[in-house]
């Protein structure tokens, strides 16, 4: 494809987005709520547009198509799982993490564990944690991009040249007007990501296999063994278990349980979201499929979307490439706020607690080019396979799950328990990891969140209960109850 | 807690029959109507579901 198009569209569309994200800022006031939160007061559109286009990322279009490309089914199993759990987590936790944030004004998940726990610790620990394993998470949404221009040109546009673009323009929108230009961009890019892929599907269905039933037909017979489940249920286990908590350990979605303005717009994130989800996963899986059946033999199947964009007319492959652009813009946009606010109220405000409002919220924006920065010098060095390293990054947050339901349903969890499971539970995890090692087969997610679970509740039988732990719960569950019952 | 108990148990349906339908009754079908359906089906319902008791239970407030 003609490299000057790319350039063309992709400037067009950063120029739109850009225009929204200017009149987010001119409704921004003053504060770290407002600019980590967008002040609470989101409408249910916005949230569940902003939790779509956090939540699905280039990992969908890039890393998913690329999964059931190479091994079928079992890529559309282990995200359905992710969904699935989502939901169901979302209507038990959503209420509590909305409740909890404006009773006890909760800026960010880890601040919710510290004041919960009554440990700053707590929070310090849980910030780093955030920042280790979802560094290299943000890394894969540059990575993404890199492959698709590099893909796409055919090497005409450099695979650095796509991560600097997109690291400098999520970074613009993120420090402009931080959670509010950050969520009415990501509603405008979960449009475009939705419609452009929707567009793309039924052209490739029409054009190559003459309709949608022509494409079940011939999957059905010249890919058989893609429809079969050929997974090792350890796989799948190691890989979907950390996905399957995703709405709890990813700060960068959890945060987003604070931001809907009422009850009302909680319940229509969830709704919007769900149905998003849904058909952007089926969406997804059906890419795969396709360029299994149009381009067999790949040897990279992170290449299959690239691959595949080449096939189609000009025009829809760069509709398409401004949807995966927006996908990965909007994670990464999110999740360097969500560690930007991290930095700022877990760190520096724990350290120094003395800081005022305005300094807190500096130590958080000066963070956004740095860590920008570690995100492009990993992308650099293009470590593994999408997939792999984006479940990685969730499994390693698995070890803040225990602490994080304890939190709502269990009020003998303690400080101590919950810093030295994640501290325990962390570092065997990412040992493991980093070593490759999978004891008797199993993943290091399932060792990790069972050791996590039982260093959180064996520590917290032996120590010290918080003062306020019961009060929390009771207080929490007693409002949770009301707004069910009416 | 009751509701605690019924969380835990729901969580628990939904993830023997995610994982044991699929890998154990469904492996070898191969056809669309097999896990591809299976799975796809049981989030739908997951969805309507947990959506159905998210619009009857969080009432009328705000």
């Amino acid at each position: 494809m003609n490299q000057l198009y790319v350039w063309i569209s992709l400037f067009s569309w950063i120029g739109v987005a850009t225009a929204i994200a200017y009149l987010a800022k001119r409704g921004l006031g003053e504060g770290v709520t407002e600019y980590f939160l967008g002040g609470r007061r989101l409408g249910g559109f916005i949230s569940g547009m902003t939790y779509s286009a956090t939540t699905y990322s280039a990992f969908m279009l890039v890393g998913l198509v690329g999964l059931t490309y190479e091994s079928g089914v079992g890529a559309l199993g282990f995200e359905m799982t992710y969904l699935t759990f989502t939901v169901f987590l979302l209507a038990i936790f959503a209420p509590r993490f909305w409740i909890a944030s404006r009773e006890y004004d909760f800026v960010t998940p880890a601040e919710l564990l510290s004041k919960r726990y009554e440990s700053r610790w707590v929070g310090v620990v849980a910030a780093l944690i955030f920042l280790v394993m979802l560094t290299p998470y943000a890394a894969v949404q540059l990575m993404g991009i890199g492959f698709l221009v590099e893909g796409l040109t055919g090497g005409g546009i450099p695979y650095m040249a796509g991560v600097i673009i997109m690291a400098v323009f999520a970074g613009f929108s993120t420090l402009w007007a931080g959670m509010r230009s950050v969520s009415w961009t990501d509603a405008f890019q979960a449009l475009t990501m939705l419609t452009t892929s929707l567009f793309a599907l039924f052209y490739l269905f029409y054009h190559f296999f003459g309709s949608p039933i022509g494409f079940f037909t011939t999957i059905s017979t010249e890919n058989v063994d893609l429809l079969k489940l050929s997974w090792d249920p350890r796989l799948f286990i190691g890989l979907a278990l950390p996905w399957a908590f995703f709405a709890l350990t990813n700060p960068q979605v959890s945060q987003r349980m604070f931001i809907p303005d009422r009850v009302s717009s909680l319940k229509r994130m969830i709704i919007y979201f769900s149905i998003f989800g849904f058909i952007y996963t089926i969406i997804s899986t059906l890419f795969g499929f396709q360029a299994a059946n149009l381009l067999p033999g790949l040897t990279n199947p992170d290449k299959a979307m690239p691959m595949l964009l080449t096939k189609i007319p000009t025009a829809l492959g760069l509709i398409i490439f401004i949807g995966i652009f927006a996908a990965a813009t909007s994670t990464l946009g999110s999740v360097i706020l969500t560690l930007s606010s991290a930095v700022s109220r877990d760190i520096t405000k724990n350290v120094a607690p003395a800081i005022s409002e305005k300094g807190e919220l500096l130590s958080g924006k000066i963070f956004i080019p740095v860590l920008l920065g570690a995100t492009v010098i990993f992308a650099w060095f293009q470590p593994g396979l999408i997939a792999v390293l984006s479940s990685m990054a969730s499994g390693g947050l698995l070890v803040t799950a225990p602490a994080l339901i304890g939190a709502f349903f269990w009020k003998k969890g303690t400080g101590v328990g919950t810093l030295s499971s994640m501290v325990v539970g962390g570092a065997l995890t990412g040992i493991m990891y980093a070593a490759g090692y999978k004891p008797l087969g199993w993943w290091p997610s399932v060792w990790g969140l069972g050791i996590t679970t039982v260093v959180f509740v064996a520590v917290s039988l032996v120590t010290t209960r918080p003062e306020k732990s019961e009060e929390f719960v009771e207080s929490i569950n007693s409002q949770v109850k009301d707004l069910e019952s009416g | 807690m009751a509701s605690k108990r019924s969380y835990l148990l729901v969580g628990l349906v939904i993830a023997v029959l995610d994982f044991f339908v699929p890998f154990y009754v469904l492996k070898d079908v191969g056809s669309f109507f097999g896990s591809y359906f299976f799975w796809s089906a049981l989030t739908l319902t997951v969805i309507v579901s947990g959506l159905l008791y998210v619009d009857r239970t969080w009432g009328s407030k705000g």
